[in-house]
This record gives C-alpha cells, structure tokens and sequence, in this order.
C-alpha cells in the first residue's frame, strides 16, 4: 500500500467516524464507499474492512455512553439476539447477493439515511397504550439535572427491526442506524438519548460475528484495515468531543449532503454504469 | 415480577463500569498492535511477524463486544437473574455461529 493512500483512508475513515460520532452513528455508511470508490476494492472486501471499523468505533465511544449511565444494558443483550441472528442470516446471505443489488441496496440506505437526518429523530412520547415492558425500565439523569424514568414499548416489533438491521450490517459493512434508530426512537418509545447510547453498544456484537466470519475465512484484507480501523478509532473519539460543540443544524447539513452525493456513484454501479468508479 | 428483574442502577452501573474497562481496554490493545503491524509492514523485513500481529490486532477488535457479553452472563449469572444470563449465552452461541459460518465463505 503506498503512503499516499494509506493517508487518504485514514484521513477518510477519521472523517467519516467522526463525524457520525458526532450524531451518532458509527462511521461504516462512509466507510464502504471511501474503499470502493477511492481505493477501488472489491464489494465483498470493502464490508469485511468496514465491518471491523464498525466495532471499532463502537468500541471507542461506548465507555463515554457507560459512564453517563443511557445505555440499556438489559435491553441490548435481548435485542442483540435479534441483531445476531440476522447478522447470521446475512453471513450466510453473503455469497448469493450479486454485488450490483448489494450497492442498490447501500445507495437506498445512504438516501433513507439523509431523509431521516433531514427529517430530524422523533422524540419519545409517553405510552399510555401498547405492551410496555418494566423489565427494560430505567433511568438517567438529563443535561439539565433533571431524572428521567423511561419503559421499552413493543419490544417484539423492535426486535423484528433489529434483526433486519442486522442482516443490513453482515452484507452492507454498516451500524445499520437506519433500521436501529426508527426501532428504537419510534417503535419501542425510548428517549433519543438512551436509543443513541443503546444502539452504539450493540453496533460492536451486530457486526463482530460477521467480521469473524471474514477473518476465518481469510477474506479480510489487513492491508487495508489497518488506515481503516485506527482513523475510526481516533474519529469515534474526537467526533464525541470536539464535533458536538460544532452547531448541530450545520453538522446534519454536512452529513445529508455527503451521504446524497455518495447515493449517485453508488447507484451508478447498481445499474451498471459505474465503470469509471471503483466496483 | 420479581424484584430482582428490575433494573437496578447500582447493580448495572457496576457492570456499566467493568464494560467500559474491557471496551477500552480491547481499544487501545488493539490500536497498539495495528500500529506495531503497521511499522513492520513498512520495513518489510518480517512478513510473518507483520501478518500476526495485524491479524492479532484484528482479532482483538473482533474478540472485545465478545468478552463484553461473557461478562454480561457472568454478572448476570452471578445475581441469578438466569433468563438473562441465558440470553447473554444465547448472543455468544450466535456470535459464534456467524465466525463458523465464515468456513462457507470464499477466501
């Protein structure tokens, strides 16, 4: 690998991180097509890479989440079976997938993505309805001192979602924050703090069995990890404590814009058209 | 409902605290041995040494959410709020079934 490109992914996977720390999410949505459109890897080899700067960044900035007392500890590890399961049927899937519908697929997600970032997370209202859980109540204190108690709605249907965000994570190299955050914000009523923080933790399990998988398999290339995994690393970091100061309307601006103009080649070469782009 | 199955702060805030250790822990352990893979890779001079460590390095990312739910079952285990130290073991036998399933993949 020459200096030159080392440099540009790991500066490419430090922004991305970073900058998805910053509004949490992890930084695999840039990940994938930094490789495939910069680097011109293979499909299948960008997801394995990604994969592993996936659990990277959960790794990095889930002790911030620990420490401020948001992350559902309960809740994860029973939504982590759904997550799991499907991070196994997408494993499985990973072979039979043609790589044109996988980067239609991604290219659905970065534009669902930006919608959801333009349209802003739904803030959980109280449920006076529906099947809420007591096993997954809790609490947390909010920024202005006050406690806040909380309970999960309608875990069965976010764990139908969750095990769909798994299956995205195994094939897309993803968080999979397009499926987790309407799962947790909308379906299951939690607040955005505790969702945010819940689903950060539980990135890190969703994609570490395919990651496995890829590493058995002798299919990740190190080469490329390394610039890959350690900008993640450092981006997951700085993202959490530098770019929250930086004003949110401008950040998300940022982010949509990035992601909408990533859609175009990456549609490109689900329809074929991409052969002046990396595949 | 028992009582124990409700989330009681003092006992996750502790398990919230031996995660995060583990979690910076496997973090900064596995940066460490990337950036050894890295410079070796770079002298060139010992191309099984490189490929062990960054496959090392790899591996401790991989292997870090893992230890995460071994602790989680333990501390679960240990406060025999058993449905969910089963479903911790129930997350590490998927886990592991996903690394198997990566014998089907192609190299």
């Amino acid at each position: 690998m020459t200096a030159s490109l080392f440099l540009v992914l790991f500066v490419g996977a430090l922004a991305g991180a970073a900058l998805g720390s910053a509004l949490g999410m992890a930084g695999g949505i840039f990940v994938v097509p930094l490789l495939t459109l910069v680097a011109h890897v293979p499909f299948p080899a960008a997801v394995a890479v990604s994969l592993v700067s996936v659990i990277a960044c959960s790794c990095a900035s889930g002790p911030k989440f620990l420490a401020s007392g948001l992350t559902n500890l309960r809740l994860a590890i029973v939504l982590e079976v759904a997550t799991t399961l499907g991070a196994l049927v997408g494993v499985l899937m990973t072979d039979t997938v043609p790589a044109r519908v996988l980067y239609g697929v991604f290219a659905a997600v970065l534009v669902v993505s930006a919608i959801q970032m333009v349209s802003g997370r739904r803030r959980a209202v109280a449920s006076t309805t529906g099947a809420r859980s007591s096993r997954f109540a809790g609490s947390f204190v909010d920024h202005d001192g006050r406690s806040v108690d909380y309970h999960a709605d309608r875990v069965p249907l976010g764990a139908g979602l969750m095990f769909g965000a798994g299956t995205l994570s195994a094939l897309l190299g993803i968080g999979s924050g397009v499926l987790k955050i309407p799962a947790m914000d909308a379906a299951m009523r939690l607040p955005i703090k505790v969702s945010s923080a819940t689903a950060n933790l539980m990135i890190g399990v969703t994609a570490c069995g395919a990651a496995a998988a890829h590493l058995v398999a002798g299919s990740l290339d190190l080469e490329l990890a390394v610039p890959v995994v350690l900008g993640s690393v450092l981006g997951s970091v700085l993202g959490a404590k530098m770019l929250v100061r930086a004003a949110g309307p401008a950040l998300r601006i940022v982010f949509t814009v990035v992601l909408a103009v990533l859609a175009v080649p990456m549609t490109a070469n689900a329809l074929g058209l991409g052969g002046w782009i990396g595949r | 409902m028992s009582p124990v199955d409700v989330a009681t702060p003092d006992g996750d805030e502790h398990l919230a605290r031996r995660i995060a250790t583990v979690l910076r822990g496997g973090t900064a352990l596995s940066v460490v041995l990337l950036c050894l893979g890295a410079v070796l890779g770079a002298l060139d001079l010992y191309p099984t040494l490189t490929h062990v460590t960054l496959v090392a390095g790899c591996g401790v990312v991989v292997l870090t959410p893992v230890l995460r739910i071994v602790l989680m079952a333990g501390h679960f285990a240990r406060r025999r709020i058993w449905w969910l130290a089963v479903t911790s073991v129930a997350v590490l036998a998927l886990v592991a079934a996903s690394a198997l399933a990566g014998l089907l993949l192609p190299a």
